[in-house]
């Protein structure tokens, strides 16, 4: 493997083990609001990681930015679910 | 109130002209990187269109950025969201799961329009913060925190966001 | 590293199933809701890695395509705070 293969690999190992984390936050944390911060934030970290990994191997500055436009989108459509869904649980199940 | 009122409108104009020359360099940039300069033609029509109707369409008055402070904040925004994703993995993965949830109110003193938009945006991502309710009038912000001290982070990006757009800080507005 | 990227293709296909558990038992429509989220964050990295690993660029599109709609799905479930407050 060259030294290429070896950065995207560490940040694509990275990348899963925040998603890893996330999903392990959603099913040990003990109400909505806290499995929404625990999806939020790791997953989009990993796919921060997953698309800098991703970036590095295709090494095409054409592809980096439609994966940097892929992230940026992804973290947008999180953190408006994410506010729409913690309303929602306040308003209507408390 | 009144007084800003007037100066609001004697420069709006030349603020929303600004914005949407703003928006239209920002979006023919992202044609570019995406599509390179075949149907280039195509490209300039939809970033005119879309700036003119962002520009036209959006909430409150618009308010312009300064490019090279976007930098700055893009630089924030990744170092924190860096950290507020290590933080909630730590949180997920120990044994004794220390988080402490809890609600917090928070006075939101920036403008209506995109410095609210982008700061009830970003909470979310910020360590142990996460945006879970807007009062009414708008004007109050419901936090969910997963730790004491979250609070802290969020007027740090107050105070960027002020930067960002070149706003006031709320002492200076309240003579 | 062809394979690497097929393993972390079935890493995080196994980790979306893991997350379906908390999906399925709920209690609350919130803890429902959290599947649109958790879709939306790994199926793009799935999709992404799969552009790069079976080498079809078109699937960096639907990934595209496919994060602009977790967003909308959302927002059609719950409505913009503007519909709500009229209720």
């Amino acid at each position: 493997m060259s030294a290429q293969e070896w950065v995207a690999l560490v940040f694509l190992i990275a990348g899963c083990f925040f998603y890893l984390a996330g999903t392990i936050g959603l099913l040990r944390f003990g109400d909505v609001h806290s499995r929404l911060h625990a999806l939020t934030k790791a997953d989009n970290l990993g796919l921060m990681l997953v698309c800098a990994s991703l970036a590095v191997l295709a090494a095409n500055w054409r592809i980096t930015a439609l994966l940097v436009l892929t992230w940026l989108l992804g973290l947008l459509a999180a953190t408006v679910s994410a506010h729409l869904i913690a309303r929602h649980a306040r308003r209507v199940e408390k | 109130m009144a007084a800003s009122d007037v100066g609001k409108r004697s420069i709006s104009n030349r603020q929303r002209l600004v914005w949407i020359g703003q928006t239209f360099v920002l979006l023919a940039l992202t044609w570019l990187a995406l599509n390179g300069l075949d149907g280039w033609w195509l490209g300039l029509l939809a970033a005119s269109i879309g700036s003119v109707a962002g520009g036209l369409l959006a909430s409150g008055q618009p308010h312009p950025w300064r490019p090279h402070r976007l930098l700055g904040f893009a630089g924030f925004f990744l170092v924190e969201s860096f950290k507020g994703g290590v933080d909630v993995a730590w949180r997920a993965l120990r044994l004794d799961l220390p988080i402490n949830p809890e609600f917090h109110r928070y006075r939101i003193d920036l403008p209506e329009g995109q410095p609210r938009t982008l700061m009830i945006s970003v909470i979310s991502l910020l360590p142990g913060t996460l945006s879970a309710d807007l009062s009414d009038d708008g004007e109050e912000l419901v936090v969910h925190t997963l730790m004491p001290g979250a609070m802290a982070s969020v007027e740090r990006l107050d105070a960027r966001i002020r930067r960002l757009f070149s706003l006031d800080s709320p002492e200076a507005n309240n003579e | 590293m062809s394979q690497i990227l097929g393993l972390a293709v079935l890493f995080l296909l196994l980790n979306l199933v893991a997350g379906l558990w908390r999906v399925a038992r709920g209690p609350t429509a919130a803890d429902r809701m959290l599947a649109a989220l958790l879709f939306g964050s790994t199926t793009v990295a799935v999709l992404l890695i799969m552009a790069e690993w079976m080498a079809m660029p078109a699937l960096r599109s639907v990934a595209l395509l496919f994060v602009m709609l977790a967003g909308i799905v959302t927002i059609a479930f719950f409505g913009l705070p503007a519909d709500e407050d009229e209720r």
